[in-house]
């Protein structure tokens, strides 16, 4: 009963943070997207809005929302937000939820497909490399790994395009899928390829390396040996038992490094043109789209914030270990009471 | 001559080993050549960096892969061998249970399949090496277990291999004096009841004593001397020898004791109460009404295991911890630290000046990105002590005399010094504003045995030298025992023997402070035997 | 050579190169960068142009070396800005109280959650120039937040450890200690964050100029050389987006050596004894 309560407490808490976190967010997005120069209007009415004279443009504004002081403004947004309705875009003069649901899906499979990829393969990687420690095997794959997290993504997808679509005319260059072939599956994975390459080769080895150097840390520790003496070969302790005890570190980094990881998707989107969230982004911020803009934010905000959250439960969890640990130090004496 | 060969189970002969770092290489280990024989406890007893455990490892084939055997036979029965570790606290799998590791280790060697018998061996293992509610203890995780505990299953795991032989590498070093004695009384039984061959490495010639047959000492990667244990330790031949057992305290002649009657307070500790929160409800109480005084000039030590609340004591005298009741009070009218009163600004100038701190860990006790000289200067800056600086680095030099360190030294880099050298630093750097009152939490912890003699020895010298007082805190008995003019001894919290030196040691009258008396390791192999003796019958 | 081993002594070379290069461009240079000359456009390289030219007929040779100019100079006045803003703050929370860290670790966080980029095209947003100084600024305002959450894990490390304790004890002020031990201690184990700023400026630098966000065509800079690539593409030139992109990849690779070395060096320095 009374852990239940703590894990109640402990949701409770971290829900606040959460919607915190969120509302703090809303806010400094909304005034950093407002305070930025630029005419909205334009991004609405196109050239339109130049030729308005000021009763026109008085009109306009009104109706797009943007008159009165930023915190009218932001209580107005406020209001909506909370029922459900984030406005329209200016740009596409659609509900921004259904812009946006449509261009999801995309950077969801992109993103989402591309993130688990690289770090299972970096999970592989450093174990493969925490094994062969110094030999040539962990320093060629130490050597590769810094040259390719070394070069920028939109240097790699643009290399990748030459080499791929213009010179041997093997994928397609931009886009989600081909003209006419949005219910295909084999073209939706054609046009994934070379963007999934980019994202999952730029990130690959810093998390690889992170890896690496958790288990090689964890060799050095006691129970190896312990183990060892027992006849156990080095590969069974690694997976036995050095690969389990980092693993509970390997979700952690996992989770806060969701936006690292958006982050590259973004810009393999905008090289790519894929639509998806990505370019979506950056459109909006470009043209002062601003309903888009919030709704955008705050969604990446909501995963990120909550993989941060996802990795500091984890995190205080082992630290509660560490503090039990340390009050068994002080009962010692009780313990051993008895000789 | 060759029935004799017979009967060893591990020979080694002209072992070298040698250790390749970026810049050299090092021999670890010169032309060894050991035995252990059937049935025998043969303890490898040197200080750190002699190369003992690099014979462990050589033997478990289990060296790093820096390292490598130059030269040398090592003939061993690799399949039933064992090893014990130092660290209970690492050598256990911290995410997995005590059940499953000790599975693992029954598995690796017997052709036993079937789960329960797995599980039935498993609690036997467990109960074989005194564990309670070992039925409980099977599910539990490492971390939920105490040191001397987890030691008792690091022991299980290895007695899961079914071993002949058994290495153990500092196994009581991490542990408290009283488990330790009891570890010490259960390998030695252990050795009885399951026939078993035992390598026991140590740097702590009061620990062996007791349960050893023979004592091998290390120097600088070979044996320098190898006997019985009577004859090494009534009759050392070697030098070296020779020097170690000068430095335990026992042997080296008792301490010129000052009276302490009819002299002023330096230190008054009143009733004084601290507890640590857990949760809502629940406390530690990690001092509890704890009363002493310390007079002027004579060195007042607290002893006591870990957890008995000696460091917060010492934390609460220098401010770092507020208490929750009671009070200490300096030379007789300044209030250091008590639940209602304020030190003034005069007062904490006063505190700041004449009382030092010289802490534990030598490691952490120099910022790593100083010199000698910053750091010895940094309280006689503080202070003022000098209008020149030419007054002062002369005096620096003469400081750096006092704790035998040489001059050249003053602009090394901190990092550059060994363990001893820094902690002498931290001693020139505490007596350097001369100091009334010194408080040591632990300083002698993570030296070496030789290493500690020479710096006791110093502080007797510097603490009649400078006419200051110490507060010593320690969990080593013999050091205090040599050097302290009174000693308090802790408990859970409770002072609960407070009394000269002497009282103490021959006529201790609370029970715990009898029973840790009782534990102390003494290197006299027939007092130790003795006490193995009657521990074994207690059992 | 053994005082050489282990040091990132080619990197360190190659680097320096490059770098004196891009200082004294103009002995170097055969062609005039900013020089369009419409007659020769999309050349591949040969003798006249050794690296070709672009679309708009300038010399990418010429170019590489006076963009270079540009380039790392945004790396290296970013990451001053950057490092700026990150000490203050991450001192300023090491110190502050439980509530105050609090809430300025939670407001690091929270911008830590937004992507770099979408930041960056936030602030570029505000400030809205397309110079030097303005995307330096750019990107240092955008980039303090991992240093400046390092500084205060350290300070926050530094506070506990008994030599500032010791010396606390003996009376030691604030700034004392601020000075003597809090500074020289951080620095060092940032020191491998702030070199590796510089290549995250490079990069944020080149990706915002290719995507036409950063420093415009006219204004030569590795980035904004890149920008040609889409029209590259299409005419398959593909030295103009192979050579400044291995320059600026080399460049990057330099630093990253230098940074490991960095790190591995005070790795070995705590574990000494």
């Amino acid at each position: 009963m009374n852990k239940r309560k703590k894990l109640l407490i402990l949701i409770a808490k971290k829900m606040l943070v959460f919607f915190v976190s969120i509302f703090a967010l809303s806010i400094i997005a909304f005034s950093m997207s407002r305070i930025a120069p630029g005419d909205p209007l334009v991004s609405y009415y196109g050239d339109r809005a130049e030729r308005m004279n000021t009763e026109e443009r008085e009109h306009a504004i009104h109706r797009l929302g943007l008159d009165g002081t930023l915190t009218d403004q932001y209580v107005a947004w406020f209001k909506g937000a909370i029922k459900g309705d984030f406005g329209e875009s200016f740009k596409y003069k659609e509900n921004v939820l259904t812009v946006i649901a449509g261009r999801l899906v995309n950077t969801l499979l992109l993103g989402g497909i591309g993130f688990l990829l690289t770090f299972f393969l970096a999970l592989l990687l450093g174990i493969l490399c925490a094994l062969h420690e110094g030999d040539w095997l962990d320093t060629l794959l130490c050597k590769v790994g810094t040259i390719t997290s070394c070069i920028p993504e939109f240097w790699l997808s643009l290399v990748l395009i030459l080499i791929f679509s213009v010179t041997f005319h093997l994928l397609p260059s931009s886009g989600a899928f081909g003209l006419g072939e949005a219910d295909s599956i084999l073209s939706r994975i054609r046009h994934m390829i070379l963007p999934m390459v980019v994202i999952v080769l730029s990130h690959l080895w810093y998390y690889a390396y992170l890896i690496r150097n958790k288990l090689i840390d964890e060799k050095r520790k006691e129970y190896v040996l312990m183990s060892k003496s027992m006849g156990l070969t080095n590969r069974q302790v690694m997976w036995r038992h050095c690969v389990r005890n980092i693993m509970p570190a390997f979700i952690s980094i996992m989770a806060i490094s969701l936006n690292h990881v958006l982050e590259g998707t973004y810009i393999v989107e905008m090289v790519y043109s894929y639509p998806g969230i990505g370019t979506l982004s950056f459109e909006s911020a470009k043209y002062h789209d601003y309903n888009m803009l919030m709704v955008l934010v705050i969604i990446m905000g909501v995963v990120v914030i909550l993989g941060n959250i996802i990795g500091q439960i984890i995190s205080e969890n082992i630290d509660h270990r560490m503090k039990e640990e340390a009050i068994i130090e002080d009962a010692e004496v009780v313990a051993s009471e008895k000789i | 001559m060759t029935n004799a060969r017979d009967n060893l189970v591990i020979d080694i002969e002209n072992l070298s080993v040698e250790i390749k770092t970026e810049t050299e290489k090092i021999n670890a280990i010169r032309n060894l050549s050991l035995s252990l024989r059937q049935g025998e406890i043969l303890a490898i007893v040197g200080e750190s960096g002699s190369g003992k455990t690099m014979v462990c490892r050589s033997i478990m084939e289990l060296l790093p892969k820096s390292a490598k055997v130059t030269s040398g036979v090592i003939k061993a029965p690799k399949n039933e061998m064992a090893m014990v570790f130092q660290n209970p606290m690492t050598s256990l799998d911290p995410t997995m249970t005590i059940g499953k590791q000790l599975s693992y280790a029954i598995k690796s060697r017997n052709k036993i399949k079937d789960k329960t018998e797995i599980k039935n061996r498993a609690i036997e293992l467990l109960k074989l090496v005194q564990i309670d509610r070992a039925e409980e203890r099977y599910n539990q995780y490492p971390w939920q277990l105490s040191g001397g505990m987890r030691q008792r299953c690091v022991l299980a795991m290895a007695l899961g291999l079914e071993p002949k032989v058994l290495l153990a590498d500092e196994p009581t070093t991490a542990l408290d004096v009283t488990v330790q004695a009891s570890i010490l009384g259960l390998i030695s039984s252990l050795r009885e009841k399951l026939g078993l061959s035992i390598l026991f490495i140590t740097h702590d010639l009061g620990v062996v004593a007791g349960i050893a047959d023979r004592v091998a000492i290390m120097k600088a990667g070979s044996v320098v001397e190898c006997d019985t244990t009577e004859n090494v330790y009534h009759s050392p031949k070697h030098e070296y020898t020779k020097e170690l057992m000068n430095s335990l305290p026992s042997n080296a002649g008792e301490f010129e004791v000052k009276s302490v009657e009819n002299v002023e307070t330096v230190l008054q500790v009143k009733d004084l109460s601290h507890y640590f929160k857990l949760g809502r409800k629940s406390y530690i109480r990690a001092a509890n009404n704890v009363s002493f005084d310390i007079k002027h000039g004579e060195i007042f030590s607290i002893v006591g295991e870990s957890g008995s609340g000696k460091s917060t004591l010492a934390r609460c005298i220098l401010n770092m911890y507020k208490p929750n009741s009671g009070e200490i009070i300096y030379d007789e009218n300044v209030v250091l630290a008590s639940d209602k009163v304020k030190m003034s600004r005069e007062d904490k100038r006063k505190v700041s000046a004449e009382i030092r701190v010289i802490s534990q860990d030598s490691d952490t006790a120099l910022n790593p990105h100083m010199t000698v000289r910053q750091v010895i200067e940094e309280p006689l800056l503080l202070h003022h002590m000098f209008k020149t600086k030419a007054e002062m680095y002369a005096y620096m030099e003469e400081l750096l005399d006092d704790v035998e360190l040489p001059r050249t030294l003053m602009d090394q880099p901190v990092t550059m010094l060994s363990g001893g050298q820094r902690q002498r630093v931290s001693i020139a750097r505490a007596f350097g504003s001369k100091p009334k009152l010194l408080i040591a939490d632990e300083p002698l912890a993570s030296l070496d045995v030789t290493m500690q003699m020479q710096i006791v020895k110093l502080f007797a010298h510097l603490i009649k030298e400078h006419d200051t007082s110490m507060l010593f805190i320690a969990h080593d008995l013999s050091m205090v025992r040599f050097l302290s003019t009174r000693v308090g001894v802790m408990y859970k919290g409770e002072l609960v023997e407070v009394g000269t030196t002497e009282e103490i040691f021959n006529n201790p009258k609370h029970e715990y402070t009898k029973k840790l008396i009782a534990a102390m390791p003494i290197p006299d192999p027939d007092i130790e035997r003795e006490k193995i003796r009657l521990f074994k019958e207690r059992v | 050579m053994k005082r050489f081993k282990g040091k990132p002594l080619v990197s360190a070379i190659i680097l320096g190169l490059i770098i004196l290069g891009c200082v004294f461009a103009e002995v170097i240079m055969n062609h005039d960068p900013v020089y369009m000359d419409l007659a020769n456009f999309d050349k591949a390289p040969g003798k006249e142009f050794f690296f070709g030219t672009d679309n708009l007929g300038r010399d990418i040779y010429s170019m590489i070396w006076y963009g270079g100019r540009c380039s790392l100079m945004i790396g290296f006045l970013a990451t001053l800005i950057s490092t700026t803003i990150a000490v203050v703050y991450g001192t300023l929370s090491g110190i502050s109280g439980m509530l105050v860290d609090d809430i300025m670790m939670r407001f690091t966080e929270i911008l830590l959650s937004i992507p770099g980029i979408l930041l960056i095209i936030f602030v570029q947003a505000m400030i809205g120039q397309q110079n030097i100084l303005a995307i330096s600024i750019i990107i240092g305002v955008t980039s303090w937040m991992s240093i400046a959450k390092m500084v205060r894990t350290e300070v926050k490390l530094i506070r506990t450890q008994e030599y500032v304790l010791v010396s606390k004890q003996m009376g030691a002020g604030f700034f004392h200690v601020l000075g003597k031990h809090y500074f020289p201690n951080f620095i060092s184990s940032i020191m491998f964050m702030i070199v590796m700023n510089v290549r995250s400026a490079i990069v944020a630098e080149s990706t915002l100029s290719f995507l036409g966000l950063g420093l415009p065509i006219e204004v030569i800079s590795w980035g904004s050389m890149l920008s040609l690539s889409e029209k590259a593409l299409i005419s398959n030139a593909w030295w103009v987006i192979l050579i400044p992109g291995v320059f600026l990849v080399i460049t990057l690779m330099c630093i990253t050596n230098i940074g490991n070395y960095i790190r591995e060096r005070m790795n070995k320095g705590e574990s000494n004894m």
